[in-house]
């Protein structure tokens, strides 16, 4: 409930903001961020249908934790 | 948005505000884990590493040569490789850590201050504030962090020099019991988060007239926040000792509890919330900041404040799902110094020396 | 835009702005708050029974009625304090606010069974301040102790902080213990913990309701009695009166007290008002064991004089000072090889010391520091000066009796 207030106030912004874009004709820029946008909306939409997204952190912590346990070892 | 200037007083205000902010909350606990009470110990051993890796900030700066950090990738790079390594680093650097500071707000909140509050809320109201600032130019962040940063450290030095009432001066002692093995370990750590985080005031050379005066810029900056970081790791361990800091979450705001003076100077830990909270919005704004620089950068967009909005959009979506729980996120903290020392010290060191064979190069050619 | 417009829009933000101030989902309104003053834990066989003194509004106004009772205490039994709290708004009408705890007792069977467990849910907590003491019940129940009806103040629980606060400045073998305190003595090897007992005297059950008060006289008294010791976390015993005092002393923890003694030369005692003390713990080996040397320097003035001396002659004055080092040294040393004796536990933090001294060897020793604590030598150098005498300098009957 509150993803949808905050996605609605998201795109009511961006179309003020694309208003102001057109007028100088810079619809390359317009695009751009309206695809961005559109990522944004949508995983605003998972998250409401509780659909699982992918966690980066974790590979970072896959890839970097043989060297954290190693420069323990190291140094104490 | 992109041709606002600062002057280079703002500029230290803002950048030791960023540095102290997320570093104050909980970087007594991770010192005092590793160094136990000779934490104190590693803040002036962090600063003085810094000082060294600044000069090789310098170099860098110098090769930039008056050009914004997004032409600098691709005139040392070419334009196609250039744009996909600043795409790849504004992504996992920049956006990363700001998308993690949001959540690290978010849970700092509801974990001591207003826990029924959901979340996203809490990020929404954030950035509506850092949004509009971040529209407004850097001049505006300037001019704010110029008035907040008094505030914001009278208030931290009124509230943790008070704490010198409770001081156990043996909490100290002894000294450098595991050797200085521990000290240096921990000390790795801190430079590591926040000081390496410094690659992004690269973002800000151009601003300044010489590369020197912006190096003199962050090392002011370097040496305030390791002072405000000095102050609250000795404050905690005088009042508190060793033990008792590693095992808690939150310890600044924990000591900050204990402060009972005359019986009327009592219950002053809202107030480190709230410096907190200013300090992370100086943190996210120029987190913002330099990410939207950086995808207007590689998608070469004139008016880059259309990307503000799904860039806010997509940090609160991703912010549910940077890290499941609490311990998760001590096991990140474990790895994250080694994160930001691939892109703090090892990516601009293959950067300066990728620049350094091309702009030979292209000169004798 | 127009400085009209700006105004308007300006106006229209703060409005749209204060909307925000209210808190919104974590709003306590006052009205929906029960202040709870203190906490008890009585330790029952599969849980405990959490005792909560809340603070009655209504009583604390103006119109108050002299028949109800400032405080209402709230039990409730579960497993864990965590459920026992929240189960407890089946008999309140309001939610618990915890950031006010002034005093936490256990029972005693709570205090043998172990403090860590019913302690977690306190640190966890994000309203509970660490500011409170902690006391431990001697022979009653938490509950009866929290529902005792104190003649002071109309508040029970602070009238048992503030009795504390008073106490553990002016009388030697009373000792509040903060939680931080607590807190740091559990991460440390060297030394144990103690806590302050209390119990109740008197008819304790007449004590718990308003006729207690209804006289000068109290029915049922409360008394701090001294400290327990505790192994990790678990009590082991009490210990007397003389002893607290030692550990008081030893752990320069005294601010003032009334020391006493008797007189040299004839029958009767003598009080002195000790108006300073330090105590410094000088750790060093012996054959490569650990000791430890104690130096206390006390400043004192004499408070009252049964003795049959006259004060104007000065070697007086320092024969007395004598029987009070001597005296004083005996009480610690006494003190300490009770605990040394009789519980084997260091509760003084002489392994702190040697830790901070001796940190090498202290690897060697600290998984079996209370072995080497119970036959470890220790030597008292007291150092009393006796400086003033109050408003008169010898008693009274001294100079009406004929001189010898």
């Amino acid at each position: 409930m509150l993803l949808l207030v905050i996605m609605a106030i998201a795109i009511g912004f961006s179309f003020m903001e694309y208003r102001s874009l057109k007028e100088q004709g810079d619809y390359r820029d317009i695009t751009i961020a309206a695809s961005l946008l559109g990522i944004g909306i949508l995983m605003g939409c998972l998250q409401l249908f509780n659909v699982g997204m992918p966690n980066p952190m974790s590979l970072v912590i896959k890839l970097l934790q043989p060297t954290s346990q190693l420069v323990s070892k190291w140094l104490s | 948005m992109i041709n606002q200037t600062i002057t280079p007083r703002q500029a230290v205000m803002w950048f030791c505000l960023y540095q102290t902010g997320s570093a104050m909350l909980i970087l007594p606990s991770s010192l005092a884990t590793i160094a136990k009470q000779d934490a104190w110990m590693c803040i002036p051993l962090a600063i003085v590493m810094f000082l060294g890796v600044s000069t090789f900030y310098l170099a860098i700066a110098k090769q930039m040569n008056g050009a914004s950090f997004e032409d600098y990738f691709q005139r040392i790079l070419g334009s196609l490789l250039g744009k996909i390594v600043l795409f790849l680093f504004v992504l996992l650097f920049p956006y990363l850590i700001f998308i993690l500071v949001l959540r690290d707000l978010g849970d700092y909140l509801t974990t001591s201050v207003i826990p029924e509050t959901p979340q996203a809320a809490i990020y929404a109201l954030m950035l509506a504030a850092v949004y509009y600032v971040v529209r407004l130019g850097a001049t505006v962040i300037g001019r704010i962090a110029e008035i907040l940063f008094f505030v914001v450290m009278t208030l931290f030095l009124v509230g943790f020099l008070s704490l010198f009432v409770n001081a156990d001066w043996r909490n100290l002692l002894p000294m450098l019991e595991d050797g200085p093995k521990p000290v240096f370990h921990a000390s790795i750590h801190l430079l590591a988060f926040p000081y390496l985080e410094s690659v992004l005031f690269l973002f800000f050379v151009n601003q300044f007239d010489h590369a020197k005066k912006w190096r003199r810029i962050i090392v002011r900056s370097a040496i305030l926040s390791g002072f405000a970081c000095f102050i609250v790791t000795m404050m905690s361990l005088l009042a508190l000792s060793a033990g008792v800091i590693s095992n808690l979450t939150y310890p600044s705001y924990f000591v900050v509890r204990t402060i009972s003076i005359g019986d009327i100077f009592e219950r002053f830990e809202v107030v480190i919330s709230i410096i907190w909270y200013i300090s992370i919005f100086f943190r996210l704004a120029l987190l913002l900041y330099v990410s939207v620089q950086g995808f207007a950068g590689v998608f070469r967009l004139k008016y880059p404040r259309a990307l503000l909005i799904p860039l806010s959009l997509i940090a609160i979506m991703m912010a549910k799902v940077v890290w499941p729980n609490m311990a998760f996120l001590i096991t990140l903290l474990q790895v994250w110094p080694y994160y930001c020392i691939i892109f703090g010290l090892l990516f601009p060191i293959a950067l300066w020396l990728v620049g350094k064979v091309r702009l030979s190069g292209s000169s004798d050619a | 835009m127009t400085l009209y417009r700006r105004l308007l829009n300006l106006t229209a933000l703060l409005a749209l702005l204060t909307f925000l101030l209210s808190g919104c989902w974590s709003r306590k309104e006052l009205n929906e708050l029960s202040v709870v003053i203190g906490l008890g834990v009585d330790k029952l066989e599969d849980g405990y029974e959490v005792s909560l003194q809340v603070v009655d509004p209504s009583q604390m106004s103006r119109n108050r009625s002299a028949e109800r009772s400032a405080v209402i205490v709230i039990s409730e039994k579960a497993p864990t304090l965590f459920e026992a709290l929240r189960k407890a708004t089946t008999k309140s009408p309001r939610k618990l606010y915890l950031s006010h705890i002034h005093m936490l007792l256990f029972d005693e069977e709570a205090a043998r069974t172990g403090i860590n467990e019913p302690l977690d849910f306190l640190l966890r907590d994000h309203q509970v301040r660490p500011d409170f003491y902690i006391a431990v019940a001697k022979d009653f129940k938490a509950k009866e102790v929290l529902g005792f009806v104190t003649p002071f103040e109309v508040l029970p629980a602070l009238e048992l902080y503030k009795s504390l606060e008073v106490s553990e400045k002016l009388w030697a073998p009373t000792s509040a213990i903060k939680v931080t305190q607590l807190m740091k003595i559990f991460t440390e090897q060297g030394v144990q913990a103690v806590l302050t007992g209390i119990t109740l005297t008197g008819d304790a059950e007449k004590g718990n309701t308003m006729d207690n008060v209804k006289q000068p006289t109290s029915l049922a008294e409360y008394r701090y009695i001294g400290i327990g010791v505790f192994k990790q976390d678990r009590l082991l015993g009490w210990l007397n009166e003389s002893d607290s005092k030692a550990w008081s002393y030893v752990t320069n923890n005294v601010k003032t007290t009334v020391g006493t003694s008797e007189c040299p030369r004839s029958d009767g005692r003598f009080a002195v008002d000790i108006t300073h003390s330090s105590s410094k713990m000088i750790p060093y080996l012996l054959n490569g064991q650990p000791a430890i040397r104690l130096k206390t320097v006390m400043d004192a003035n004499i408070g009252e004089m049964h003795c049959k001396l006259d004060l104007e002659d000065e070697s007086n004055l320092l024969q007395l000072q004598n029987t009070l080092n001597r005296t004083l040294a005996e009480l610690i040393s006494t003190g300490i090889r009770n605990v040394q004796q009789q519980y084997g536990v260091d509760v003084f933090g002489f392994g702190e010391e040697f830790h901070r001294k001796y940190p090498k060897l202290w690897k060697t020793w600290r998984n079996d520091w209370d072995d080497r604590f119970k036959t470890m030598p220790v030597q008292v150098d007291s150092e009393f000066k006796l400086n003033k005498m109050g408003e008169s300098i010898s008693p009274m009957d001294y100079k009406q009796a004929p001189k010898e």
